[in-house]
């Protein structure tokens, strides 16, 4: 008797503990679709009809092969789903730091095996694409560090928590991915 | 689809449908490293991250070939030698490549809006080569064949009346080039101070449209648009962390006694050289991104209120008149009852203190309008925002409403004024009674569509006035004073908080004092002569008139005539004092060019415009000027550089302005985990328990 209700609950505990990466995963491809329907229209589309967010552009890192959808804003339901674009640091200003957060065990976990130099690709909702390496790997303690936000150089900052492998989430520290604007393409 | 994730899933869910066996291994995996033994190869293999060993703060990596080691370092130095009204300045910049291969650099960079520049020379070793005046399609192709060929080879060209660029071809690696820029201005005078300004950087310019397309090897950070289609060579990269130092001599024969000489915004020194005579240098040569001017006065009573300078040259006589027709006393008329625009740019170029001075300077003003007065505010990034729909009575409430609308501007967006103005003047009722109109334009005027906004304002301008306020560290004073122009206006700058309100008083009085407007000189019958200017912008009390002229005979007399509210303005001027100078010639070709430019950037149509840009050229080729049409290139004669070897072409980044802005600091509160990994672990650990309970209970 006892033996079951362990593996039930053991079952129940499991499946809360996968259901965070597994929605992350199926979200993404509900989010591609409105990202796809959103380059077509040019207007922001919600990925579900109660969604409170929006796909603001596409990043891909080509060698993780990783290939994201942002959405905008950084609030904990919104990175449930997906990388965020956090509303301080708009899409639309092209010239400025973008701010991008992910959790470290879903979406931003290829952030470890980044490296200086390694190449970063936006897409936005115009189809401008712009290419970005990364020129600056930090750990940063959140509770005594700032985020600074250059206004005025067309920068890609990318952050998730740190370590990777810590079990239990909330700690003070973060992983600060820097890349700098390399090329524009146009189309 | 992160791989890892995936990986994980597949072996979670071959742990639920195989053998409890797998489960160890996330155990071993996640947990302790130290028994790697246990995995077998189909697991994957956890490779230790050395960033998971790294604390706080430190750093891992710098690129290592960044992009701000190898910039090409420029080193500027500024010469200038005031006579009388005349500066002469000569600017070098020495280009040194650092890295180990051949450079072109190419370097953006500001000077005077009024700067007639007529000389260029590039210095290697002990030789000089004298830049030539050509056609700027010739000049370009000259250059590029010099370039082509692996010879040194530089090129001045003007991208906009206040924008140059010089390209330097062929630097060896480790080696330096100097070229030197030779330019005239004239001294401006305002209420008896004369000034000289000197703009030390190029600043972000916000560029409006659809982007179009942009050469591939463009060095700007902007692509062309439709709206600005040289985008690209207006717009140099600029970092914080790059120095580009600027040293400073500055020789003034100011032709009387100075009662003061001071610099408005950087430490200077100077030392007197006799009595009439000052030598003064830049104490702190690091580049101080702000404009630098220098402002000096006559000892009281000594100010003329007429100065004549004549000059001859090539069988012509030159002649500059500078007087001051309308005097300074305040008007004894009634106020007329006036409706006043403000339009406010709040875009990002102006974050920080540029913002507080412009709100300031506009509290201020609203504060002095008069209950008979109108007025309204409009607000503008990339979109703008009226505070009313039309004009409302300067009342306390609607005063009130309008500091509280001015407190809550923040800066940020685009600097995209055209709406903006085009609302400021459609959005006017007929009155019952004649109304002044004015409208008060104040910004950093970091903008790349000048010639757009001007035209709107040449347009739209009517019977309404336009003035504008230059706010800031480095306003584009090329557009605010054409608007001032064409505006029938004024041009006030503000540089500093502090000189807001003697600066807001000085602009009520000539907002208040009525203007002396169509303004005509007329010279005696039997001399001919072709005025540089045959517009003369209308003049406001203490402002001053310059004229120059190109004549076969110098006159004895100059009558000017205009109207004041008093009717027809009569003033003869006798041209007894006149004094010799030199380079009244190339004032005088730069303003018939900048004449001739006004008049060709109204053309629209390709056919027009080709015809108009005949007398241009000739008129810069004859005066040996750079303008929108022609260019200065120098070349050597040997090639320097082998022919395999590759030249990079750099963009020499400008030094990015910190004062307009600090970095925003933000504290992150994002939580970027989830517990995931931790439930999934406990959910197994259950699981595996009761998996071994049951083998054990089998067993006993």
């Amino acid at each position: 008797m006892a033996r079951s209700f362990l593996l039930i609950a053991g079952l129940i505990i499991f499946a809360y503990g996968s259901y965070m990466p597994i929605k992350a995963q199926l979200s993404q491809l509900l989010i591609r679709h409105a990202w796809h329907e959103s380059t077509y229209s040019g207007e922001y589309v919600k990925p579900w009809s109660w969604a409170d967010t929006y796909p603001v552009m596409r990043l891909q890192a080509p060698s993780q092969e990783e290939d994201l959808i942002v959405l905008a804003g950084d609030t904990g339901n919104v990175l449930a789903f997906g990388p965020g674009l956090s509303r301080l640091t708009p899409h639309t200003n092209h010239s400025s730091t973008w701010l991008i957060s992910a959790h470290r065990d879903t979406h931003f976990e290829f952030l470890q095996h980044l490296k200086v130099g390694d190449f970063l690709m936006t897409t936005n909702l115009d189809m401008t694409i712009q290419k970005f390496q990364v020129n600056d790997i930090n750990i940063i303690d959140v509770t005594k560090q700032d985020i600074i936000l250059d206004d005025h150089h067309a920068t890609l900052k990318l952050i998730t928590c740190y370590p990777f492998d810590a079990l239990v989430a909330g700690g003070p520290l973060r992983y600060v991915v820097t890349a700098e604007k390399y090329q524009t393409f146009l189309y | 689809m992160p791989k890892r994730i995936t990986l994980r899933l597949i072996i979670i869910l071959s742990v639920l449908c195989c053998s409890a066996g797998y489960g160890t291994i996330i155990f071993n995996n996640k947990i302790s490293s130290h028994s790697s033994s246990a995995v077998p190869d189909r697991a994957p293999k956890k490779v230790d991250n050395p960033v998971n060993q790294v604390t706080s703060g430190s750093i891992i990596y710098r690129l290592p070939n960044s992009e701000r080691l190898t910039q090409i370092a420029l080193d500027t130095t500024v010469d200038m030698a005031i006579s009388g009204i005349v500066n002469r300045v000569k600017v070098e910049q020495s280009f040194t490549n650092p890295s180990n291969e051949w450079v072109e650099g190419v370097y953006v960079f500001p000077l005077p809006e009024n700067s007639a520049v007529d000389r260029m020379t590039m210095h290697i070793g002990n030789r000089i080569l004298e830049g030539q005046i050509k056609e700027r399609e010739e000049a370009r192709k000259i250059y590029q064949a010099a370039k082509d060929a692996g010879k040194k080879a530089s090129l001045v060209e003007q991208k906009r009346p206040n924008i140059f660029t010089a390209s330097v071809a062929n630097i060896p690696p480790g080696e330096s080039i100097t070229i030197a820029i030779e330019y005239q201005q004239s001294v401006l005078v305002d209420n008896d101070t004369f000034s000289i300004r000197f703009p030390m950087a190029v600043k972000d310019r916000y560029v409006p449209g659809e982007k179009i397309a942009t050469p591939k090897d463009a060095l700007g950070t902007s692509p062309n648009t439709h709206r600005v289609t040289d985008a690209s060579t207006v717009t140099p990269p600029s970092d914080p962390l790059v120095d580009r130092p600027i040293h400073m001599t500055i020789h003034l024969k100011p032709g009387f006694n100075t009662a003061k000489v001071a610099s408005s915004y950087h430490n200077i020194h100077v030392t007197n050289e006799g009595q009439q005579n000052q030598y003064i240098n830049l104490t702190n040569s690091a580049q101080l991104e702000r404009d630098f001017e220098l402002v000096w006065t006559a000892k009281p009573n000594l100010t003329p209120d007429l100065a004549v300078f004549t000059q001859k040259k090539g069988g012509h006589h030159y002649l500059m008149v500078m007087a001051a027709p309308v005097n300074k006393t305040p008007s004894h008329y009634p106020k007329t009852p006036r409706e006043v625009i403000f339009i406010i740019d709040s875009s990002g170029s102006m974050h920080g203190s540029s913002m507080d001075q412009a709100k300031q300077a506009l509290a201020e003003a609203i504060m002095r309008l008069d209950k008979g007065d109108r007025f309204n505010i409009i607000d503008f990034d990339t979109q703008f925002t009226p505070l009313f729909t039309e004009a409302m009575p300067a009342i306390n409430i609607n005063k009130k409403s309008g500091l509280q609308f001015t407190k809550s501007l923040e800066a940020d967006g685009g600097t995209d004024p055209l709406e903006a103005i085009k609302f400021a003047f459609t959005s006017k009722k007929i009155p019952s009674q004649p109304l002044l109109r004015q409208i008060i334009f104040l910004t950093d005027g970091q903008v790349s569509n000048e010639h757009e906004i001007i035209d709107t304002v040449r347009q739209y301008i009517d019977q309404d006035k336009f003035f504008t306020i230059g706010i800031g560290s480095a306003p584009n004073s090329y557009l605010m004073t054409k608007l001032a122009d064409y505006g029938r206006g004024a041009f006030t700058y503000i540089g500093e908080v502090k000189e807001v309100r003697t600066k807001m008083t000085e602009l009520f009085s000539k907002l208040e004092s009525p203007a002396l407007t169509d303004i005509q000189l007329s010279l005696p019958s039997n001399v001919q002569a072709e005025q540089a200017n045959d517009v003369i912008p209308d003049l406001y009390a203490g402002e001053t008139l310059t004229a120059v002229f190109k004549l076969n005979t110098l006159p004895s007399s100059l009558e000017i005539t205009g109207k004041t509210m008093d009717g027809q303005y009569t003033k003869t001027l006798h041209l007894r004092d006149a004094s010799d100078a030199t380079g009244i010639d190339v004032l005088w070709a730069r303003r018939k060019i900048e004449r001739l430019m006004d008049a060709y950037n109204t053309l629209w149509g390709e056919e027009e415009k080709a015809y108009a840009k005949i007398p241009i050229t000739k008129l810069a080729i004859d005066y040996h000027l750079v303008s929108k049409f022609t260019s200065l290139v120098a070349t050597d004669i040997t090639p320097s550089r082998p022919g395999l070897e590759h030249l990079a072409t750099k963009a020499v980044t400008n030094k990015m302005d910190l004062s307009m802005f600090t970095p925003r600091k933000i504290a992150y509160q994002v939580q970027t985990a989830t517990n995931s990994s931790l439930w999934m672990l406990l959910g197994l650990l259950l699981m595996f328990i009761a998996f071994i309970w049951r083998k054990k209970g089998r067993h006993g």
